[in-house]
This record gives C-alpha cells, sequence and structure tokens, in this order.
C-alpha cells in the first residue's frame, strides 16, 4: 500500500501538482438493533478505496476511486490534476498552506476490545435483555435499542515526505423506551438521545454503561412524562445536563468557530458563522469562567485521532479563554489566513470525499462545585436533560432546543417532572449567562455520531466534554399552540 | 462508467451464488456525483467522486442478516455471503421477516440522459464562470455548487427477482451574499442543457439586493407566501413521520385513528406518484422490488391511508405499495415521491392579493419539536420579505418558527403552478396564520 501511495503521489507530481496527498482507507463497520423484542436488523459493512487531494495552478482538485490497484490510482491522480486545473479557471489568488511537520508514525485509538470481534450472540443477548426491561414497565408501547462499531484502517501519504497509519476504533449505543397516550407521544433515552453515546473507544464502554440496569427507570420516566406539567413559559434560571449541553457547545461553539464556514465556504448550505475573524481576541463569547479548547488528543471523545486528514499531528488548542474568542477550528489553508498554524481539524468521511474543517473534541472545563450545590443554589429554574430538538440559525447565532425531560428547581430542590421543555436565546448572551460549572466529578465527554456538513454531504463523529452548567434568565417554554 | 443492466445483473448473479443457504436478496447501487462547489466568488472544492455498494441480505428459517461491501471481486462476494450467514445465525429467535418476491413487471421512467450523467470538470467551471460574472458585475458574492449525477441501481433475489433502473441529473444551486445578506436559487434537470446557470444567478442576486438594510418584525402569526423549495420542508417532515404505514400502526402518525377523516383543507391533495413527469428523482420499484404504487395519502382534506411495505402491509391485509426500505428494518415504508396538487395562481398573483404578509424562499435547520402532531421549528433563510398592499415592501430579518403542521395544511388559502423540487412536485403556497415565535440577527 505504502507503495502505491507513493507511485499516486509522483504521478499526481509529474502531471502537474505542486502538492498533493493521498488517504487509502478501510472501512468496517456493524450495526445491531432490537425493537419490540425482536432483532430489528444486524448490518455488517466495508468499504474500501482512496481519495487523492492536489494542488495545480494554486486551486484544488480531488478525485477517488473504490477501486485499488496500480492503473487506478495512476487514473485518479491524473483526474485530480485534471479537476484542479479547471478549478483554476476561477481562483483569485493561488492558495496557500500553513506549515506541517512530516511525520512517519502509526497512531491506534486506545482500546481494548474491537467491537467488530466481540460475537454478534453477545450484542444480541445484551440488547434483547434491555429491551425486555424496558417492556416490563406497564404503558411502554414502542422499544427500541441499538449497538454499532466502527474500525477505520487509513495510509496517509503527503508530497512533504509524510506517511502515517491510523487505526481509529470506536463504537456505542444507547436505547429509547416511548409511551403513546391521548394524542401524546413521549420518549426517554439512555444513556443520552439520538442513538446513544459514542466513544473511540473498544467494547468495553458498551461494558460500562450497564444498559440493562437502568433500562427500567428509562422506561418509567417515559410513561411519566405522559401525565407531566408541561414547561412553563417565561425567563427562567436553567441547569443544562451533560449530554444536552454537549449538543449546545457543538451547535453553538464547535460550528461556528469552524474556520472553513467564517471565511464563507459553507454559505449555500451549512451557513457562515456571527464570529467572523474581527472578534479575534476580542470577542467576548462567554462569561469569564468559560473556557473551551479543541483537543483530538481527549481521551475516548469520538473526535479523537493521531493526525488529521492532511497529516497535522493533534493537539490541544484554546478557542475560548476566561471567555475570550482566541482561536478557531482550522485546517493548512484556512489557518493560514489568520497567520496561525492549524488546529488539525481537517477530516474527510471516508475514502470518497475531501477534507473540510470539522469539529473534533471540544471541551469545556469543568469548573469547581457538585451539580448538587449547583442545584441547591438556585432559587427558581429548571433542570433540563437529553436532548429532543435542536435548531440553530445559519449564522450560528439564534437557537432554540427541546429537552426529553425536565424538573423544576424551586428553593434550591428538584421538584416536578416537566414535559416539552424548550430554550431559545442568542450564543454570546447565553454563554455569558453561564454563572456556574460542575467539576470534574461531573465532567464527561460525549460523542455526536451523524455531524453533518459539506457539500457533497459529508457525516463526521465528533466529541463535546462538559458538566453540568446553570445559565441565569433564558427564556424557556417557546413553542405556542401546545396542551 | 455506467454499469448496465447486463453487468449489473452479471453482479447480482455472482453475489447470489455465494449465498448458498436460505433464501438471498442483492442491491446494487452505483453513484458517481462529481461536484464543482463555490464560495467567495472561487471554485473552493472540486471533486470526482464515484462509488458501487453491494448489499446481501440472507434469509435463514425466520432470520435475517444483512452485510454489503463496496468491493465485487469473488473473494469480497464470498466474505459478504459469508458475513450475512453468520449474522443471521446470531440470531436466537425468529424474526417477521417480509417474503422475497418472485419476478415482478416494472413501468418504465425515462430518467437517464448523457449530458448530465457524463460532465468534465471543465463544462462545470464554465457553468460557475457565467454566474460568477453576474456576480461581480453586481459587486456580491457567491456561494453554491454544480453537480451531475449517475445514478444506477439493482436487485435480484434468489426467487428469480431482478430489477435495474439507472437515472441522471444534473443541479445548481446559487445562494448570492452581500454581508449578512443572502438571497437564494436552486434547479434540477435532467437534460444539461436546461439548467442556465444566468438565470438561477440573476434571481439570486436579485432577491439579494432586494433584501439589503433587512427590517426586523415583530414574531407573531403571519400569512405567509411560499416559494416551491419552501414547500418541501412541511411535506418532507410529514413523509417520514405520518405518511408511512408503521407510523399509523404504531400510533405515532397524525393519520393514525384518521383515515376516512377530514384532516386538512378542502384544498389539500396529496398523492405519491414516482411516475409524475415532474418527478426529477424517481425509481420504479422500492428496497423490497416491488413496483411503485401511485398512492393517495390526503383527498380533499380527507385522510386515504399510508404507503405500504410488504410487512406492513401483511399487518393490515392489505396489498404494498412499493414503498419499502431494504429489510429487515425498524423504521418502516416511507413516500418517496409527494405530490402536493397545485391551483393556477402564480407566485405574483399571490403577493397581489396579499394586504400585508412575508414570502419565504427556504426554511433551513428544521426540526422536530412534537413527534404526533406534528410540530416542528426552523428558520428562514437566504431571501425573506415583507409583503405590504401587494406588493414586496423590503426585505426582513429571518425569523425562526414553531408550526403544526396539520394546522398549516388547514391554513393553505391559494396553490400555485407545481414545479419540480428533486423528487417532489409541489406549488407555491399562500398560507395563514402561520407561526413566528422569534428572530434571528441575519
Amino acid at each position: 500500500m505504502k507503495d502505491l501511495a507513493q507511485h499516486a503521489l509522483n504521478v499526481a507530481e509529474v502531471a502537474g501538482a505542486t502538492y498533493a496527498d493521498i488517504r487509502i482507507i478501510n472501512d468496517e463497520s456493524e450495526r445491531v438493533e432490537v425493537k419490540d423484542g425482536q432483532v430489528g436488523s444486524i448490518n455488517r459493512g466495508t468499504s474500501g478505496g482512496f481519495g487523492i487531494r492536489v494542488i495545480v495552478n494554486g486551486a484544488w482538485g480531488f478525485a477517488s476511486s473504490p477501486k485499488i490497484d496500480k492503473a487506478e490510482i495512476e487514473r485518479v491522480a491524473r483526474l485530480a490534476v485534471k479537476v484542479a486545473k479547471a478549478s483554476a479557471l476561477l481562483k483569485v489568488r493561488d492558495l496557500e498552506l500553513a506549515p506541517v511537520e512530516k511525520y512517519i508514525d502509526k497512531y491506534v485509538t486506545p482500546h481494548k476490545k474491537n467491537p467488530l470481534e466481540v460475537p454478534l450472540e453477545e450484542k444480541i443477548a445484551l440488547l434483547l435483555k434491555t429491551d425486555a426491561a424496558m417492556r416490563q414497565v406497564k404503558g411502554v408501547n414502542i422499544t427500541e435499542s441499538r449497538i454499532a462499531g466502527w474500525v477505520e484502517d487509513q495510509l496517509f501519504a503527503s508530497t512533504i515526505g509524510s506517511v502515517i497509519e491510523q487505526r481509529i476504533v470506536q463504537c456505542g449505543g444507547g436505547y429509547t423506551a416511548t409511551a403513546v397516550k391521548d394524542g401524546d407521544v413521549q420518549y426517554r433515552s439512555y444513556p443520552c438521545s439520538h442513538g446513544g453515546q459514542w466513544e473511540s473507544n473498544g467494547y468495553e464502554m458498551i461494558e460500562g454503561l450497564d444498559f440493562a440496569g437502568n433500562a427500567g427507570r428509562t422506561a418509567e420516566e417515559a410513561v411519566a412524562l405522559l401525565s407531566a406539567d408541561q414547561c412553563p413559559s417565561g425567563e427562567k434560571d436553567i441547569i443544562i445536563e451533560g449530554s444536552q449541553l454537549s449538543l449546545q457547545i457543538h451547535e453553538s461553539v464547535g460550528h461556528p468557530l469552524e474556520l472553513d464556514r467564517v471565511f464563507g465556504s459553507e454559505a449555500n448550505y451549512a451557513g457562515t458563522s456571527f464570529a467572523t475573524t474581527d472578534n479575534l481576541d476580542k470577542l467576548k463569547y462567554g462569561s469569564d469562567i468559560v473556557n473551551i479548547s479543541s483537543d483530538p488528543t481527549c481521551p475516548m471523545g469520538l473526535g479523537s485521532y493521531g493526525y488529521d486528514d492532511e497529516g497535522v499531528k493533534t493537539h490541544k488548542a484554546d478557542l475560548i479563554k476566561n471567555g475570550l474568542l482566541v482561536n478557531y477550528l482550522s485546517s493548512r489553508e484556512t489557518a493560514r489566513v489568520i497567520g496561525k498554524n492549524s488546529t488539525g481539524a481537517m477530516r474527510a468521511d471516508g475514502w470518497g470525499n475531501m477534507p473540510i474543517v470539522r469539529i473534533t473534541c471540544i471541551n469545556l472545563e469543568p469548573g469547581t462545585k457538585s451539580t448538587e450545590q449547583i442545584i441547591s443554589e438556585t432559587d427558581d429554574g429548571i433542570y433540563m436533560a437529553s436532548n429532543k430538538s435542536f435548531s440553530i440559525d445559519d449564522r450560528r447565532s439564534n437557537f432554540q432546543f427541546g429537552t426529553e425531560i425536565a424538573w423544576e428547581i424551586k428553593k434550591g430542590k428538584l421538584g416536578r417532572m416537566l414535559k416539552n421543555a424548550t430554550y431559545t436565546g442568542f450564543t454570546p448572551q447565553f454563554w455569558n449567562a453561564c454563572d456556574a460549572i460542575a467539576g470534574p466529578k461531573d465532567w464527561k465527554i460525549w460523542g455526536t455520531a451523524n455531524c453533518g456538513k459539506g457539500e457533497p454531504g459529508q457525516l463526521a463523529r465528533t466529541a463535546q466534554g462538559c458538566a453540568p452548567s446553570r445559565f441565569r434568565k433564558i427564556k424557556v417554554g417557546v413553542v405556542p399552540g401546545k396542551k | 462508467m455506467l454499469i448496465d443492466k447486463n453487468q449489473a445483473h452479471d453482479i447480482c448473479k455472482r453475489a447470489l451464488s455465494f449465498a448458498k443457504e436460505g433464501q438471498a436478496e442483492v442491491i446494487l447501487t452505483q453513484t458517481a456525483s462529481p461536484l464543482t462547489r463555490i464560495a467567495n466568488n472561487t471554485i473552493h472544492q472540486n471533486v470526482e467522486t464515484s462509488d458501487i455498494d453491494i448489499s446481501l441480505r440472507v434469509d435463514l428459517e425466520g432470520r435475517s442478516g444483512r452485510a454489503t461491501t463496496n468491493q465485487f471481486d469473488d473473494e469480497s462476494l464470498k466474505e459478504l455471503a459469508r458475513r450475512s450467514v453468520n449474522a443471521a445465525r446470531a440470531i436466537t429467535s425468529k424474526q417477521e421477516l417480509p417474503p422475497m418476491m418472485g419476478p415482478q413487471q416494472y413501468r418504465e421512467i425515462p430518467a437517464f440522459d448523457q449530458s448530465s450523467a457524463f460532465m468534465e470538470p471543465e463544462q462545470r467551471a464554465e457553468m460557475v464562470l457565467k454566474a460568477v460574472k453576474l456576480a461581480r458585475q453586481e459587486k456580491v458574492e457567491l456561494a453554491g455548487l454544480v453537480n451531475n449525477t449517475l445514478y444506477a441501481t439493482a436487485m435480484a433475489n434468489s426467487n428469480g427477482l431482478f430489477a435495474y433502473h439507472n437515472m441522471s441529473t444534473l443541479r445548481m444551486e446559487l445562494t448570492a451574499r452581500s454581508g449578512i445578506t443572502a438571497g437564494r436559487f436552486a434547479q434540477t434537470a435532467r437534460k444539461a442543457g436546461e439548467i442556465d446557470p444566468e438565470k438561477i444567478a440573476a434571481i439570486a442576486i436579485k432577491k439579494c439586493l432586494g433584501g439589503l438594510n433587512a427590517k426586523a418584525l415583530e414574531p407573531g402569526d403571519y400569512t405567509v407566501i411560499l416559494e416551491p423549495e419552501a414547500v418541501t420542508t412541511p411535506l418532507m417532515f410529514l413523509s417520514y413521520l405520518s405518511f408511512g404505514a408503521l407510523a399509523v400502526q404504531e400510533n405515532l402518525s397524525c393519520l393514525s385513528g384518521k383515515i376516512g377523516q377530514k384532516l386538512m383543507g378542502g384544498n389539500i391533495t396529496i398523492s405519491d406518484d414516482a411516475y409524475n413527469p415532474l418527478a426529477v428523482w424517481a425509481e420504479p420499484f422500492d428496497s423490497e422490488g416491488m413496483p411503485r404504487k401511485k398512492v393517495m395519502i390526503i383527498e380533499k382534506g380527507v385522510a386515504r391511508g399510508p404507503v405500504y411495505d410488504l410487512k406492513t402491509a401483511a399487518k393490515d391485509r392489505t396489498e404494498t405499495t412499493g414503498h419499502g426500505l431494504p429489510q429487515p428494518n425498524t423504521y418502516g415504508p416511507m413516500p418517496r415521491n409527494l405530490i402536493l396538487e397545485g391551483g393556477n395562481a402564480s407566485l405574483e398573483d399571490m403577493i397581489k392579493s396579499t394586504k400585508r404578509g412575508v414570502l419565504v424562499t427556504r426554511f433551513w435547520y428544521n426540526r422536530v419539536v412534537d413527534r404526533k402532531i406534528p410540530v416542528i421549528t426552523g428558520m428562514t433563510r437566504d431571501g425573506t420579505f415583507l409583503i405590504e398592499d401587494g406588493k414586496v415592501s423590503c426585505g426582513v430579518k429571518n425569523m425562526r418558527f414553531n408550526q403544526d403542521l396539520v394546522e398549516f395544511f388547514n391554513n393553505v388559502e391559494t396553490l400555485g403552478v407545481p414545479e419540480s423540487q428533486e423528487n417532489m412536485v409541489v406549488p407555491p403556497l399562500k398560507v395563514n396564520n402561520f407561526h413566528f415565535t422569534g428572530l434571528t440577527e441575519a
């Protein structure tokens, strides 16, 4: 494979490329689903191929193919050069890249049990046991659970001499109980919504989740929500649980700080950003206690890896320091424009796509108090947990989130359960309203398995670390017409 | 390089030959999707991508396993079969599996054109150049794409079923930007010559310039005039939340318990029809190999019924309508080509008849807030305008909505002339009492 990779780079250079890189990838995946006491589906997938990226006449070209042999690699390398020449017809200036060191290295995600080597029978048994525990709860109508795993083997080589081999092992899963009555549908998920929890980790993470042990409580909460009170409308102090806050960070910090979208590359699809580069080192993004960094070296994060897809070695980089915007998620091309080095956020969905700037692991540093202490210091508020809906404008400013469940907080104590909880706000105002972040004991890294961006559409797996946090005077209960 | 019917048949046959136990089914999908992407009036991403996936399902006495690969040499196909069989064997209790059907008759959908299937990167660059030239004249910046797609799919099973279909499209999307103001227009066509880059750019630019210095409206209930791209949003959500038979059977759909009853306005007729000539992205069979049928879902406001696959049809003692996804699955069937019957009004007629309202180009980041009703949220984007006294008076800042979709289709006042929106066919709509609940900053 290394010889083929080197051959591709040689062909591209001979055809006119001033820079080229190639990623040869084999992806394997497995997904097991159980629904209503039955195995719903099992799918084991493999996908192999390579993608070649070149710069010719100061512009990018990219071509890919699933057929990995010498003749095809030559054809695709020449095709990438042809594509780049077409790109150059419209260029305003030659593109420039921030410097990167040459690496010859191997990286493997830390893990004990390869999820694809754990017997299917074991996964099916766990899911059926969990499903049965949910279905024992009276009033539950639909039960769904799943476990999935991915293993990506990648060889990266570039014309600066880097040869990097990586194996990224990821897995996760979760389940949902749905209760339906009198025109109302309520559901609860474990350990979090949108499929569950996902990590760059081995199957041991599934074993640590105690699927079956949490199934009864999860199902009982789904049924209880049917008769819970509606979330009130007004301004409230809200405490946001970790998995919901993870998505808040993803949408209102991760995406607006992707430097390619700041520069307008996503203007036709994923949108732009309010956090334009004139705000760098000036914008008070959040309160003084808000510190957020990009850290793909973070253990177990779904956005953890050794090198990004243009050969940049991963490292921690501050994005928001004491509430101030200090950097962006960047690639070699975008970082160069602001005079910085890449934060190593260039990632592609598999072998067939060109890398774009993506969220890595972006982590909100923990505070000092416990979640219980923060609740006890809240006079009139709402504790919201598990995302149900998420929507944010194309500049990543105005957002509306809904959660599966919430509880009223009165005089420092959790009270009645609330359903259909929603909150809304504007990104900088919201983060400036953050006045308490729970400590390391309550801090956890949450995975997002299906982040969409780019045209053609690409999926990325990202992570956000955080602990439950409090935000003062947030508008809640914003959906009209709900009974 | 297109995989033709004979080549597809050979690959399917070879894949099936390695599945030596039980019943087997293979689905082959080829997609080539070269794309030129622009931003800030330059090409910033330009890709030539293609792939072929083969998915093999093996059923062993009530147990079903599936595996997929994109390699189709004999060794890879043998491994594919081994994995499918192992998956089926790992299942300890029987599943409710839909049967694998025998040979079917399919109505042909002519959906392939050389001009859109095969394009050189230089041709796409020329289209972009024409658009960018206009943008530079007007001192706005374009973002967007030109994307030609070649698609072929085939299905076969051990009961002798074989199906093949191919299609191609060309799509151009342009968003014109000036500061934080944007305007957009997009077109999809079968034949490359039917796409006019200058027309698309001119409309996007006009919207952008017309929206400069947008003012903020107070959130509240407004009459809205939705361009066809915006109309696809409520339909798309009804499609996957409510119009499939499993959602109805699980009591999760707004159709549940309402079949035969008046649910929407008397002017609303929604069908699913892959054979509508304006449906650009359409296939004559589903992922169970069953022929697609035209299905009346809402007729003059009355709920007529969902679309079915084999499994949900058996439960309701009816026939599949040809809307199945690869089996077995937990999602149930889904419409693929929704057709909202229109009227004679033009967009201009609707604007003229409106004393005060909001013209919407498209919606963005739409999500489900309430599953059953259903209620969705999202925002306007890329061209939102105030209409006063029958005229577009100015641009307005984008707004967030929270909208009950059944209520929405009860509040449609006027329907315009239907047009193609990729897999859907929809008219522009004038709708009363649309719930805007917040403002965005752009």
